[in-house]
C-alpha cells in the first residue's frame, strides 16, 4: 500500500497528461522521494525495537512514537497517517504479547495502541498546520523579493527612458515647498543635481521673454486649469524650448496640495517644426510665384508680384529687385520691392562697381553674379556702409540673389531675415530657384513682347501687301473687265452677224450667248445671189482680244476676198476659190502669229438644191433630211487656216431637200464635258438634232444649248459655244412673181387685196384655193392696214411695197415699209363681251397664214412676210438617230 | 354709203350696199348707219352684197349690236357670203351674233 502510494504521486497532475510539462513531472518525482523517506521511520523503530527487545524490555510503544512524529514532520498529515498505521501494525504483531498473532486476548492491550493512533493522528495534523504555515510564509517572502526587484527593474527604466525621452519628473508638495525631481529633471534644465531644488531655482533657468508666460500659466494651474505649456529655457546662455505637463492635486477644502509634473527637451522638435515652417512657407511662396509667372503678362507687375509673395508669404521683412544699370557709376536701382515701409531703401545707394559701396550683397552678387548671403549683419564688414541702418529697421541677415537672363546680367533680388543666419541651405535653394524663375519670367515676357513685336510687323507687313494686292488685283480685272467690255463689243459689232431673216427660202437662228470672256468664234452670213446664202463659222486658236481681234480680220478678209472674187463676174466664186484666196491672204500672217482658224465655208443654194461645203478642220455641218427624218456629218478633211501655207481646200457638195436643216456648230459644243470629265460628243449632238428636227430653228438652237447646259450641270456655259441652225424652207426657183406698191392710205387696201387674189387666184393657174385666196387677202389687208395706221401715221405719200412669191409649197406675200418694226405681242383673241371694236386685226392675220414673219430687210426696210402653204406640208417627223457616226 | 332701210313692222332692214367693208370705209359705214341705229331698236343687217368684211368692219359691225343692246335692241344679221361668214368665224363672232340666212327668218325670230 505505502508503495503504491509512493509510485503515484500527485494523480491530479500526472494521470491523464503524464508527459505534460518537465516541471510538474520533476516535482512529482521530488514529493514520491520525501514521502518515501519520511515513511522509513516506522520501519527504522521497528528494526531498532526488535534489536533492543532482547537487552532491554522496553515499553512497546516506545519508540514508535517519535517515529510517527518525525515521518509527519516530513512527509504531512497523509504520510503520517501512513507511518502511524505501519507503525500500528508493526507494533500490534511484533511486540505485543501475544506476538506473531494479530488476535489479542487482553482488551486492556487496546488503550496503549488507541493512545499510540491518537498521537499519531495529532502529530499528523499538527505537522500538517505547520507545514502550511511555513509554506505560506516562504511564498510570502519570495513574493515580495519577486516585488521589489520588479520595482527596482521598473525605476531603472523609467530612469532611462527618462533620459532617452529627455524627460524629467518632479512633485511639489505645496505646504513645505520641498520639490523632489528625477534624475533627469536637473540635468534637463542644466542645475546641480547635489543642489536642493524650489522655485526659485526653476525660475532662474526660464527665458526672460517667457517667464510671465510660465508664472501666470502656473497660478491658472493652482486655480485647476491644466497645465501643459511649451516655453524656452536658457542652460549655460543656450537656449532650449521644454514641453510641461502638470497636474496640481486639491484637498477637500479645494486648497492646492501637491504637484505632480514632467518637463521635456522638445528642442529638436521645435528646431525641426520651425525648419518645416519655414520650408513650407519658403515653398508656397515659390508656388506662388509660379503661378504669377504663368499669368503675368507685364515685367514690372511681375516683379512687384514676386516680392509681394516673397514678403507677405515666406514672410522675409524685405524684398526688392535691384536692377544693374549700365550708366558710368554702375548704379543699382531698385525697380520694385516690397515690405519697405520707413525707407531703408531710400538711401542705401547701391552700385555694382568693384567699389566700397559696391561691396554690399546686391552688388557683390550682381557684380560676381553669385549668390551672397550676409549671415549677420552687425557682424559682417561687407554691410558697413548700410550696418546701422539695417540695424534700425531690424534686418539680422540678408541674401542677394542674382538675376540672369540668358547670361546677362538684369540684376539682383536681395531677401532680408530678422534674425541672424537665417538662410541655411534649404532657403537659399528655395530662395535661388524663386530667383531662377523670376530671371526666367522676365525672360519670357521679353521674348513674348519681341515676339509680338514680330507678329505685329508682320501683321502690318502682310496688310501692306494685301492692300497692294487687291490694288493690283482690282487693276487687273479693271483691265480684264475692260478687255471683256472690248472684247465683248468685238464680238457683238464685229465677230457675229445677226442671222438674215428676209429671206423666204431659208430660216436661220444663231445661238449669241453674252459672254464673260470673248473668244475668236465668229460667224458670218452673205448673200451671194438671190436664192443663195453663204454661211461662215470660225473659231480662231485662243481667246482673248487678240483672238477676236484675229477673227474679226478673218472675216473681213472672207468678205473682201468675196468682193473681189465677185466683182466682174458673171456669178458668185466657189466656196473654195474664196477659201484659197482668204488662206492666201492671211496663212503666213497666222504662221507668224502662231495661231489658226478653224472653219466652215458653206453655200447653200435653194435655187439649186444644194450645199457646196469647204471645211478647214472645223466640226462639219448636220444635215438632217427631212424626206428621211435622218442626220448626217457633212464635213472635209483640210488643215484649219493658217496651219500650212500650200494647204489646198476641197470642196464637198450635198443635195438639199425643202424642211432639211443645217446645224453649224463649234466644238465648243461637242467638247463640253460634265462634272465626271465625259464628252457631250457628237452623238449627242445628233441625237438631239433629230429628236428635235422639226422645232424652228430658233427652238433648236435653244434646245441645244440646254442639252450642253444639262449635260454640263452647270447653269453658265463656258464661252466657244457657237450654234447656226438653218433651215431650207424652199429649194428651187418661185414658181411666180410679182410686186406693186399702194400709197400709204386706208383707202388703197382694197388694192393690196386685189394684189394679193390676182396673184394667188388667178384663175387659170390659181396657186391657192378660194379659201385660201381670201385668208391671204385678208391678212394682207389687215397687215397693210396696221402699217398705215400705226407705221406711217397717216402719212398718204408713203409707200407700202407688196411683193408676192410663189413656190411649188407655199405662197409667199411680203409687205415693206420704212416704218419702225412692228413686233407685236402674242396674239390672242380680244373678249368679245368688252365694249371694243379693234384689235381683231392681228388674231386674224395670224389666224388666216400659217406664218408672219417680222424683220428689217436687207435693204433696211420693216418687213412682214406671210406665208401661205399650198398644200398640207407635211411635218418633219421624228428622225431615226441610230446608224449614224458619233 | 347709201345704206337702204326698209321697215317691216317694228323691225327694220338695213341692206348693207358695198361689197367690202374695210378700213378704207369702215368711217363712212358708220356715218351712214348712225341715223339708222338713232331711229330704229330691232334691226337687220342684209349682208348680201358683201364679199368681204376686215376686222374694222367686224369692229363697226360689233359696235352696232352695242348700241342697239344698250337702249334694249337687238341687232340679227342675214344672207352672209361665205368670206364674212368665215371672218366672223374667225374671231368666234358668230357666237354673239344671230344670224340667218333670209331677211325673213331675221324678221321672224324678232317676232319670236
Amino acid at each position: 500500500m505505502p508503495d503504491q502510494e509512493m509510485m503515484q504521486p500527485k494523480p491530479e497532475t500526472a494521470r491523464g497528461k503524464p508527459s505534460l510539462d518537465p516541471r510538474l513531472r520533476a516535482f512529482s518525482r521530488r514529493s514520491a522521494r520525501r514521502t518515501f523517506f519520511a515513511l522509513l521511520p516506522p520501519f527504522l523503530a521497528a528494526a531498532l525495537q526488535n534489536l533492543l527487545w532482547g537487552v532491554v524490555h522496553p515499553f512497546a510503544w516506545f519508540l514508535s512514537y517519535p517515529a510517527v512524529f518525525f515521518s509527519s514532520w516530513f512527509g504531512g498529515f497523509r504520510t503520517g497517517l501512513a507511518a502511524t498505521v505501519i507503525s500500528a501494525l508493526l507494533e500490534w504483531w511484533f511486540f505485543v504479547p501475544p506476538v506473531h498473532n494479530f488476535l489479542k486476548s487482553d482488551l486492556r492491550l487496546l488503550v496503549p495502541a488507541a493512545l499510540f493512533i491518537s498521537t499519531g493522528i495529532l502529530f499528523s495534523l499538527f505537522h500538517e498546520r505547520l507545514r502550511r504555515s511555513i509554506r505560506a510564509t516562504s511564498d510570502a517572502l519570495a513574493e515580495r523579493s519577486r516585488a521589489e526587484a520588479a520595482l527596482r527593474e521598473s525605476e531603472n527604466s523609467l530612469r532611462r527612458a527618462q533620459a532617452i525621452a529627455r524627460l524629467g519628473s518632479w512633485r511639489l508638495d505645496l505646504s513645505t515647498h520641498r520639490l523632489v525631481v528625477s534624475e533627469e529633471f536637473p540635468r534637463i534644465l542644466g542645475l546641480d543635481p547635489e543642489e536642493p531644488l524650489d522655485w526659485e531655482s526653476f525660475r532662474g533657468v526660464v527665458h526672460p521673454e517667457d517667464r510671465e508666460r510660465v508664472e501666470l500659466a502656473w497660478a491658472q494651474a493652482l486655480r485647476g486649469t491644466p497645465y501643459d505649456i511649451e516655453h524656452r529655457i536658457v542652460p549655460h546662455g543656450q537656449v532650449l524650448w521644454v514641453r510641461e505637463i502638470a497636474q496640481v492635486e486639491f484637498d477637500a477644502t479645494g486648497r492646492p496640495i501637491r504637484g505632480i509634473g514632467t518637463v521635456q527637451d522638445i528642442t529638436p522638435r521645435r528646431t525641426v517644426q520651425n525648419r518645416l515652417e519655414l520650408i513650407y512657407r519658403a515653398n508656397r511662396a515659390l508656388s506662388k510665384c509660379n503661378q504669377a509667372l504663368v499669368r503675368a503678362t507685364e515685367e514690372a507687375t511681375l516683379l512687384q508680384q514676386i516680392c509681394d509673395i516673397v514678403v507677405q508669404d515666406a514672410g522675409y521683412p524685405l524684398c526688392w529687385v535691384g536692377r544693374a544699370e549700365q550708366d558710368e557709376a554702375r548704379s543699382v536701382s531698385v525697380i520694385s520691392q516690397a515690405g519697405w515701409q520707413s525707407g531703408y531703401l531710400d538711401g542705401i545707394q547701391i552700385t555694382w562697381a568693384d567699389s566700397e559701396r559696391g561691396q554690399g550683397p546686391t552688388g557683390t552678387s550682381i557684380r560676381t553674379r553669385k549668390i551672397v548671403a550676409v549671415r549677420d549683419i552687425a557682424a559682417d564688414p561687407q554691410m558697413a556702409p548700410w550696418r546701422n541702418e539695417a540695424l534700425h529697421y531690424g534686418y539680422a541677415s540678408c541674401l542677394a540673389l542674382p538675376l540672369l537672363l540668358e547670361d546677362q546680367i538684369f540684376g539682383a533680388l536681395t531677401v532680408y531675415a530678422p534674425e541672424p543666419d537665417a538662410f541655411g541651405p534649404e532657403e537659399i535653394a528655395l530662395l535661388s530657384e524663386l530667383a531662377g524663375d523670376l530671371a526666367f519670367g522676365i525672360s519670357a515676357l521679353r521674348t513674348r513682347a519681341r515676339r509680338a513685336e514680330a507678329e505685329q510687323e508682320l501683321l502690318s507687313f502682310n496688310a501692306e501687301l494685301e492692300q497692294r494686292v487687291r490694288a493690283r488685283t482690282e487693276e487687273l480685272q479693271q483691265a480684264r473687265e475692260r478687255e471683256g467690255e472690248i472684247g465683248n463689243r468685238i464680238q457683238q459689232s464685229l465677230l457675229l452677224d445677226q442671222p438674215p431673216a428676209h429671206l423666204s427660202s431659208l430660216s436661220i437662228s444663231a445661238l449669241s450667248l453674252p459672254t464673260e470672256r470673248i473668244d475668236g468664234d465668229f460667224y458670218a452670213f452673205v448673200e451671194p445671189r438671190e436664192g443663195s446664202l453663204d454661211v461662215i463659222v470660225g473659231d480662231v486658236m485662243g481667246k482673248g482680244v487678240p483672238a477676236a481681234l484675229l477673227g474679226a480680220a478673218t472675216k473681213t478678209h472672207f468678205l473682201k476676198a468675196l468682193g473681189h472674187l465677185t466683182a466682174g463676174a458673171a456669178g458668185p466664186p466657189e466656196p473654195r476659190e474664196v477659201v484659197m484666196r482668204t488662206h492666201a491672204e492671211i496663212a503666213h500672217r497666222l504662221v507668224e502669229l502662231e495661231s489658226f482658224v478653224t472653219l466652215c465655208y458653206a453655200r447653200i443654194d435653194t435655187r439649186r438644191s444644194r450645199i457646196d461645203l469647204v471645211d478647214c478642220g472645223h466640226t462639219g455641218v448636220i444635215h438632217l433630211h427631212a424626206a428621211t427624218s435622218q442626220a448626217n456629218l457633212l464635213h472635209g478633211d483640210n488643215l484649219p487656216l493658217g496651219v500650212r501655207e500650200e494647204e489646198v481646200y476641197d470642196q464637198i457638195s450635198a443635195t438639199i431637200e425643202s424642211g432639211d436643216m443645217l446645224v453649224f456648230f463649234s466644238d465648243g459644243i461637242t467638247e463640253a464635258r460634265n462634272p465626271d470629265g465625259d464628252l457631250f460628243g457628237i452623238g449627242r449632238l445628233l441625237d438631239r438634232v433629230c429628236s428635235l428636227g422639226s422645232a424652228a430653228p430658233a427652238d433648236l438652237v435653244n434646245a441645244i444649248r440646254a442639252a450642253v447646259a444639262d449635260f454640263c450641270l452647270c447653269r453658265h456655259l463656258g464661252d466657244d459655244l457657237t450654234v447656226v441652225a438653218v433651215r431650207i424652207e424652199e429649194v428651187g426657183i418661185p414658181v411666180a412673181h410679182d410686186e406693186f406698191a399702194i400709197a400709204s392710205d386706208l383707202t388703197e387696201l382694197h388694192r393690196v387685196r386685189e394684189f394679193v387674189r390676182a396673184f394667188s387666184g388667178s384663175a387659170s393657174a390659181p396657186l391657192l384655193p378660194p379659201e385660201a385666196v381670201h385668208e391671204l387677202a385678208l391678212a394682207a389687208n389687215e397687215v397693210a392696214s396696221n402699217i398705215v395706221k400705226h407705221a406711217c401715221r397717216g402719212q398718204r405719200h408713203r409707200l407700202v411695197e407688196v411683193d408676192a412669191e410663189a413656190y411649188p409649197g407655199r405662197v409667199i406675200v411680203r409687205l415693206r415699209h420704212s416704218g419702225a418694226v412692228f413686233v407685236p405681242p402674242p396674239p390672242s383673241l380680244p373678249a368679245l363681251d368688252l365694249p371694243r371694236e379693234s384689235g381683231f386685226g392681228l388674231y386674224m392675220l395670224t389666224k388666216s397664214v400659217d406664218e408672219v414673219h417680222y424683220y428689217r430687210d436687207d435693204l433696211g426696210k420693216s418687213c412682214i412676210a406671210l406665208v401661205k402653204y399650198r398644200n398640207n406640208r407635211t411635218p418633219i417627223g421624228k428622225v431615226r438617230t441610230d446608224g449614224y457616226p458619233d | 354709203m347709201d345704206i337702204p332701210t326698209e321697215q317691216k313692222g317694228n323691225v327694220t332692214v338695213a341692206s348693207i350696199s358695198v361689197k367690202e367693208l374695210d378700213a378704207g370705209n369702215v368711217g363712212d359705214f358708220r356715218r351712214s348707219l348712225v341715223p339708222v341705229l338713232e331711229s330704229s331698236t330691232h334691226l337687220v343687217m342684209d349682208l348680201t352684197r358683201l364679199e368681204f368684211v376686215d376686222s374694222s368692219g367686224l369692229g363697226a359691225i360689233l359696235s352696232c349690236l352695242r348700241q342697239l343692246s344698250a337702249k334694249g335692241g337687238d341687232l340679227k344679221l342675214c344672207c352672209m357670203t361665205t368670206q364674212v361668214r368665215s371672218a366672223f368665224e374667225l374671231v368666234r363672232m358668230h357666237r354673239i351674233f344671230d344670224i340667218f340666212d333670209t331677211p325673213g327668218e331675221a324678221i321672224a325670230a324678232f317676232a319670236g
